[in-house]
C-alpha cells in the first residue's frame, strides 16, 4: 500500500513538473506533438469497434486529471457535465430498443472527447494552440490571423471598457440617452478598430510582408518529445491489438 | 552623401495642404531631428518617406532611384525599398502584431529571406542586445509601455536598414525609458547608417541631433 502510495506520488510529481507553467512558458513538449496526439486519441477512440480501448484511454486521462491543480480538475469537471448528461439523455432510447450498449459506448466515447480537449486547454494556452497549426508553412498565415484577431479582440475590448468608464463618470442624474451613447460607444469602437488595422497592415509593410508567414520555432526536438512519441506508437499499438477479432 | 532627396515636394490631403515645397536632402551617417509643431507635417513626411502615402506633386529619391507609386506596386521593389527603410512607429500598439516577443523579432528577418540559421542568430542577439531574453515567450500586448518600445525597436533594427526613422521616440516613456532610448540611439549612430527622428523634446534633439530640421505652420522646412 505504501510502495503503491510512493509510486503514485512520484508519478504525479514528474507529471505535474511536465505542466507547470513559467513565467516564461516554454512548454517542454512541441505543442503541435500534443495537439496531434489528442486529435490521433479522439480519432482511435472514435472508430474504435470495443469498450477496451476507450476504458483505457479514460482511466489514463482521469489519472492525468487527478494530478492537476484543484483548479484545473473544477475546470474540466465543469466542461464534461453537460455533454456527458446531454449525451446520456439523447441515447437513453437505445436501451427500451435493446441496445444499451450503444447508448454506453457513445456516451463514453463523448466523455472521452471532451476529457481530452479539456486537459488539453488546462495544460496549452491559445499561444501553443496557435503554434501547433505553424508547423505547416500552409497553416502559418491562419496562426497570424487567429493571433491577429484575438489581439485586436482584447486592445478593443480594453478601449470600449475605457469609453465605458467615461460614461459612466460623466452620467449623473437621469439619463434618457442611454441608447445613444451605446451608439456612440460602438461607432467610435469601429472607427478605432479600423484606424488600428490600417496603421498594421502599414507596419507590416514597412517590413516586408508579402503575404507569407513563417511561424519562428526555438522549440528544439528533445527526449520529452521522443517520449511523449514513444506513448504516442504505444497508443496506436494498443489500439490495433484491442481492434484483433472484434 | 545625399541618401535621401526631396524636390519641390507637396502633398495634399483631400485638398487641404500637408506639405508645401520641400526640397532637401538626407545625407548620410548624419542624425536628423525634425521638429515642429502639432500639424505641421512631420508624420505626413515620415509617411512619404516610409512609402506609405505618395507626393501629390515633386519627387523623392531614395539612392538616386525615385519613389513612386508605380514602382512601389512591384511586390520586388517594395520589398526591396522597404528592407532599406527602418520604422519605428510612435504607437508600438499597432507595430506589433505577432504572439511573442522573438516571433515579432523574427517576422521581418523571414520576410527577408533570411535563413533559419541567420534568423535564429540574428534573434538570439538582439534580445539580448534589447534585454528581452527573458520577456521572449510572452506576447507583446501584454508587455509595458517601455518593453513594447524596446521590443519594436529590436524588430525594426534586427532587419539591419541603412536609414532608421523614429516617430515621437519618446512618447508613452518615463525618465528612465527616455533615458535610455536617447542613449541607444547615440549607440546607432555610424558613418554608414541615416537616423530620422520626429519629436517634441528639445531635449533629445540636444543629445542626439547633428542636423535640426525646423518644420512651420505653412508645412515647410524652414
Amino acid at each position: 500500500m505504501k510502495l503503491n502510495l510512493k509510486i503514485l506520488k512520484m508519478t504525479g510529481h514528474l507529471l505535474s513538473r511536465d505542466m507547470e507553467r513559467q513565467p516564461d512558458r516554454n512548454p517542454r513538449v512541441l505543442p503541435a506533438l500534443r495537439v496531434g496526439a489528442a486529435v490521433l486519441c479522439i480519432l482511435l477512440c472514435a472508430i474504435s469497434r470495443n469498450a477496451v480501448f476507450v476504458i483505457t484511454i479514460i482511466t489514463v486521462e482521469l489519472f492525468r486529471l487527478a494530478m492537476r491543480p484543484p483548479d484545473d480538475i473544477a475546470h474540466v469537471l465543469k466542461a464534461l457535465i453537460l455533454p456527458v448528461i446531454f449525451t446520456f439523455l439523447i441515447m437513453l432510447p437505445a436501451v427500451f430498443f435493446g441496445h444499451p450498449k450503444t447508448m454506453l459506448t457513445v456516451t463514453l466515447k463523448v466523455l472521452e472527447s471532451v476529457m481530452i480537449i479539456a486537459v488539453l486547454n488546462c495544460v496549452l494556452d491559445w499561444q501553443d494552440v496557435t503554434q501547433a497549426f505553424g508547423v505547416s508553412e500552409n497553416l502559418s498565415m491562419l496562426v497570424l490571423i487567429l493571433d491577429m484577431t484575438m489581439r485586436f479582440l482584447m486592445i478593443l475590448g480594453d478601449y470600449s471598457n475605457q469609453l465605458l468608464e467615461a460614461v459612466t463618470l460623466r452620467s449623473v442624474g437621469k439619463d434618457s440617452w442611454k441608447h445613444a451613447k451605446v451608439d456612440g460607444i460602438l461607432g467610435t469602437t469601429f472607427m478605432k478598430s479600423r484606424q488600428m488595422a490600417e496603421a498594421t497592415s502599414e507596419a507590416m509593410a514597412c517590413r516586408c510582408f508579402d503575404g507569407r508567414y513563417r511561424c519562428y520555432e526555438s522549440h528544439r526536438f528533445s527526449g520529452y518529445d521522443l517520449l511523449y512519441l514513444g506513448v504516442a506508437a504505444i497508443m496506436v499499438l494498443f489500439f490495433v491489438k484491442t481492434q484483433k477479432g472484434v | 552623401m545625399s541618401m535621401i532627396r526631396l524636390e519641390h515636394l507637396n502633398y495634399h490631403y483631400h485638398q487641404i495642404p500637408a506639405l508645401c515645397d520641400i526640397t532637401y536632402d538626407f545625407e548620410q551617417g548624419k542624425c536628423y531631428c525634425i521638429q515642429g509643431p502639432n500639424g505641421c507635417g512631420k508624420s505626413t513626411l515620415f509617411r512619404i518617406l516610409n512609402g506609405l502615402a505618395f507626393p501629390t506633386s515633386g519627387k523623392y529619391l531614395l539612392d538616386g532611384t525615385e519613389i513612386t507609386e508605380k514602382k512601389m506596386k512591384r511586390p520586388d521593389f517594395a520589398k526591396a525599398f522597404h528592407g532599406k527603410i527602418g520604422y519605428v512607429f510612435q504607437n508600438p500598439e499597432v507595430q506589433l502584431f505577432c504572439k511573442t516577443v522573438e516571433d515579432e523579432i523574427a517576422f521581418g528577418l523571414f520576410q527577408l529571406g533570411l535563413s533559419e540559421e541567420e534568423v535564429r542568430a540574428r534573434v538570439e542577439k538582439y534580445l539580448k542586445m534589447l534585454n528581452l531574453e527573458a520577456l521572449r515567450k510572452r506576447a507583446p500586448y501584454h508587455l509595458s509601455g517601455g518593453e513594447k518600445k524596446r521590443v519594436a525597436l529590436g524588430a525594426v533594427l534586427a532587419m539591419d536598414p541603412p536609414v532608421l526613422m523614429f516617430d515621437e521616440p519618446m512618447s508613452g516613456l518615463d525618465e528612465d525609458g527616455q533615458k535610455w532610448v536617447i542613449s541607444f540611439i547615440k549607440s546607432l549612430k555610424s558613418t554608414d547608417r541615416l537616423i530620422l527622428i520626429s519629436t517634441h523634446y528639445r531635449e533629445v534633439a540636444d543629445e542626439l541631433a547633428d542636423v535640426r530640421v525646423v518644420m512651420n505652420k505653412a508645412h515647410q522646412i524652414i
